[in-house]
């Protein structure tokens, strides 16, 4: 009786070690299969959340999807439905790396709020697309703003944020959240999400919004979109 | 179908040596460990994750503030209730009914169900799809969400087939389960201080030297 036993805790054991390692080396690219797939395809069109969320937008604003013809290129199809104004950066205790004070200043450019902490890996990990697309639109029309709100108490001292900032690139204006009421506000329901990246149209309006790392080519086809975009 | 059941499956696995996963990890393994790591346990630990992975995927509940220092205190209790067998032949208490398997493994369903509310889980590419679509189309999010939970649990799979194909001596087994029961009273005891962020830490440390 003892010995099948042990044979199938040997055989589970080493499917458990097996299964370990080839999320480990799945997980060594960023190009891996099990991880790396498009977030959406032309042949799948929207996904799903663009659909349920244009049920979400504000019933104010009737949600406009911008994008009806499926895409020449490989770039993901993404609607962009209105979810009305964003909500104000609330308990800011100061910017770094700006000359704006206030997301109201910014009305007119294209705005990409992400809610980050430097001490949060999937954070770091979506800096370099966020340098690429710095890079490639700030000149167009986009502005960053990293809403730094900290998990734990060593992230909220600003000398340890500015060291972080510089270490990891980050070059674009930073509003500080030490109270997470920003982070909070705009996030909706109990639990807010790191990292979490909204795109603001030049009305001032949400347009689009996904939580953590990925989904990087429909995040430059949205900017792409809403740059092309004129302020109403 | 698979690339959507087997990514969030691969990262979780992937996230289980990250720190923010602990939180979630650790108090499951003490929970697991303290009911002799028994099949029963795991079953019902796996199934419990994949409850609460859906509580938090629904993002209509968290356990904060004062909900999270009483949850801790259920929890040491429920801890103390899985060491009650060990001490059966030094103190007169009815054990008999809870050094019966099932009995563990409901109360290490409760365990893990309350430590996926603890949790802040790390927000990779696949679980952040899995939110973010979740908002919207919750039901269609249950089954990559059960993969992802399932590759959480994989460590505590791992540590059950181990038990198993050890064996340990009972007394072996015993020191085992009282030390990990411990520990998580320990655990729970730190967050009814309200030190969240130091156990953290301190797991953070434990794991990463």
């Amino acid at each position: 009786m003892q010995l099948p036993g042990r044979m199938i805790a040997l055989l589970s054991l080493g499917a458990l070690a097996a299964i370990i390692g080839v999320a480990v080396v799945s997980g060594q690219s960023d190009d891996g299969v099990l991880t790396a797939a498009p977030a959406v395809t032309p042949e799948q069109g929207s996904p799903p959340s663009t659909v349920a969320t244009t049920n979400q937008a504000s019933s104010t604003v009737p949600a406009v999807p911008v994008t009806t013809e499926p895409p020449v290129t490989t770039e993901p199809a993404v609607d962009l439905p209105d979810r009305g104004l964003h909500p104000p950066l609330r308990d800011i205790d100061g910017w770094l790396q700006s000359d704006v004070t206030s997301l109201e200043e910014l009305r007119g450019q294209v705005v990409a709020v992400q809610f980050w902490t430097f001490g949060c890996s999937n954070c770091k990990a979506t800096l370099s697309h966020m340098q690429d697309l710095y890079a490639k639109y700030h000149d167009q029309g986009l502005e960053i703003v990293g809403v730094h709100s900290p998990e734990f108490s060593y992230e909220a001292e600003v000398d340890n944020i500015v060291e972080a900032a510089a270490d990891l690139g980050v070059t674009w204006p930073i509003a500080l959240d030490p109270t997470k009421h920003s982070f909070h506000d705009w996030q909706e329901g109990p639990r807010g999400f790191w990292p979490r990246i909204y795109l603001v149209d030049r009305n001032g309006h949400i347009r689009y919004d996904h939580r953590g790392e990925g989904r990087y080519d429909e995040i430059d086809a949205a900017v792409g979109i809403l740059l092309d975009e004129p302020a109403t | 179908m698979i690339a959507a059941i087997i990514g969030p499956f691969a990262e979780a696995v992937r996230a289980t040596v990250q720190p923010c996963t602990f939180l979630m990890i650790v108090p499951t393994a003490t929970a697991v460990i303290a009911a002799s790591a028994r099949w029963q346990a795991l079953v019902a630990a796996v199934a419990a994750a994949i409850v609460g992975g859906w509580i938090l995927a629904d993002n209509e509940f968290l356990l904060d503030g004062a909900a999270l220092r009483w949850s801790a205190v259920v929890v040491a209790l429920a801890l103390v209730a899985l060491l009650l067998p060990l001490l059966r032949e030094r103190v007169p208490i009815p054990t008999q009914l809870m050094g019966r398997p099932w009995t563990q493994a409901a109360i290490v369903a409760f365990v893990v169900l309350v430590a996926t509310q603890w949790w802040r889980p790390c927000v990779g590419r696949e679980l952040g799809n899995v939110l973010s679509d979740a908002q919207f189309d919750l039901v269609g999010q249950l089954l990559p969400m059960a993969f992802y939970m399932l590759g959480v649990m994989v460590p505590i799979a791992a540590l059950v087939a181990l038990r198993y194909l050890v064996e340990p001596a009972e007394r072996w087994q015993a020191a085992l389960s009282g030390v990990a029961g411990t520990v998580g009273v320990v655990i729970a005891l730190f967050l009814v201080a309200g030190r969240h962020e130091s156990v953290t830490v301190t797991l953070t440390r434990w794991t990463l030297g």
